[in-house]
């Protein structure tokens, strides 16, 4: 390969070349390439030559197993052929999604936990009471009563402050102590 | 049950992926469709013996060790192979003036012999070329399954681009113009 690298490819960027072409490199590697590839007609055929190769490599066909085989080793391992159950279903639907693709199943992993997470922290939920008719009436009859006994323990205040308290114990000893006060000024 | 189930599950997912990378290897249809079947035989008797999630690697790791025992067992023939093989690229420029005309270069015929080329190159550069870019593998599941350093892939997959361009380049170079 020597031959191919001239002065202005050295091997560094041959490599970075050769993974741009076979779309392995990173974004900073690829801007690199793309940059120089633009300015040197030399890199540009450098990077479509292993680019077209890259492609067809990537467009390969799979060769299937000829039907025979398959039947061959089912025989020898005196099993019957039976390829079409339910796990494998299942585990073919699942399975290559969440588990042979380590991003999608993180991602999948990363979401659930959250979802948990968020349950268990923000959702809580409210009583939702649904009385009945009777129930919002005796309600009504009882918030009555309760305020006809606060009344009434108003009322009784009232009445003990106006007879026993106000009359007995203030307007007494105020009218005394105004008697005093004005036997002291006529000059009794 | 699950046994069975599981079973034809990984079959029918990897038969294809083993009969290929062996035929890569081993370069014949018959000692390939051989090692598939040993490889399906060696999964039913290990149906419970190894992590089912971590299947496809030790079925690929079996795979591959079948091979180089094949290979192994067929050195001979093997070498004489790749003697034949040093002048690929040789045999490129002869059949492209041979069979195609100037102006129109098949991209089926580009296609087969980059499959040639690539059955071609160096055991070491082949195995984690293959499963990297014609069976999907990740570095680290190809480090495993050839019990390699992880560095060694990636340096023999480069190689092995370099190498594969380098027999391949004038079929690019013509289909370019």
């Amino acid at each position: 390969m020597q031959e191919h690298i001239s002065n202005k490819i050295d091997a560094k960027l041959l490599d970075k070349i050769i993974a741009v072409a076979y779309s392995d490199a990173g974004l900073y590697d690829r801007l690199v390439v793309w940059m120089k590839a633009r300015r040197e007609p030399e890199i540009k055929k450098m990077l479509d030559e292993y680019k077209l190769t890259a492609s067809s490599v990537h467009s390969l066909d799979e060769k299937k197993l000829p039907e025979a085989n398959l039947k061959s080793v089912y025989h020898k391992i005196g099993k019957s052929e039976n390829p079409k159950t339910v796990f494998p279903f299942i585990y073919s639907s699942i399975h290559p999604f969440f588990f042979s693709k380590p991003l999608v199943s993180s991602a999948a992993i990363g979401v659930i936990i959250i979802t948990i997470v968020s349950v268990l922290l923000f959702y809580n939920p409210k009583p939702e009471h649904k009385y009945t008719k009777a129930e919002i009436e005796l309600a009504q009859q009882q918030l009555g009563e309760s305020l006809a006994i606060v009344n009434k323990v108003f009322q009784n205040t009232e009445k003990t402050l106006d007879a026993d308290v106000i009359s007995k114990h203030v307007s007494k000893h105020l009218n005394k102590g105004l008697i005093y006060l004005n036997d002291y000024l006529i000059g009794g | 049950m699950l046994q069975s189930s599981k079973f034809d599950y990984l079959i029918e997912q990897h038969k294809n992926k083993i009969f290929n990378y062996s035929l890569y290897m081993v370069h014949n249809n018959m000692d390939a469709e051989d090692i598939t079947q040993e490889v399906m035989i060696r999964i039913w008797q290990n149906i419970n013996k190894f992590n089912f999630l971590a299947a496809r690697a030790w079925i690929m790791r079996t795979t591959h060790n079948l091979c180089i025992d094949y290979l192994r067992h067929n050195k001979n023939q093997y070498q004489r192979e790749l003697s034949i093989d040093d002048n690929l690229s040789e045999r490129i420029e002869d059949k492209r003036n041979a069979v195609m005309p100037d102006d129109a270069l098949d991209q089926s015929m580009l296609d087969k012999n980059i499959k040639r080329a690539v059955e071609n190159l160096q055991e070491r550069l082949k195995s984690p070329f293959v499963l990297y870019e014609l069976q999907g593998f990740k570095y680290k599941e190809i480090s495993k399954i050839l019990d390699v350093p992880l560095n060694t892939v990636k340096v023999n997959i480069l190689r092995a681009r370099k190498q594969l361009q380098k027999d391949l380049k004038i079929y690019a170079r013509a289909y370019l113009k």
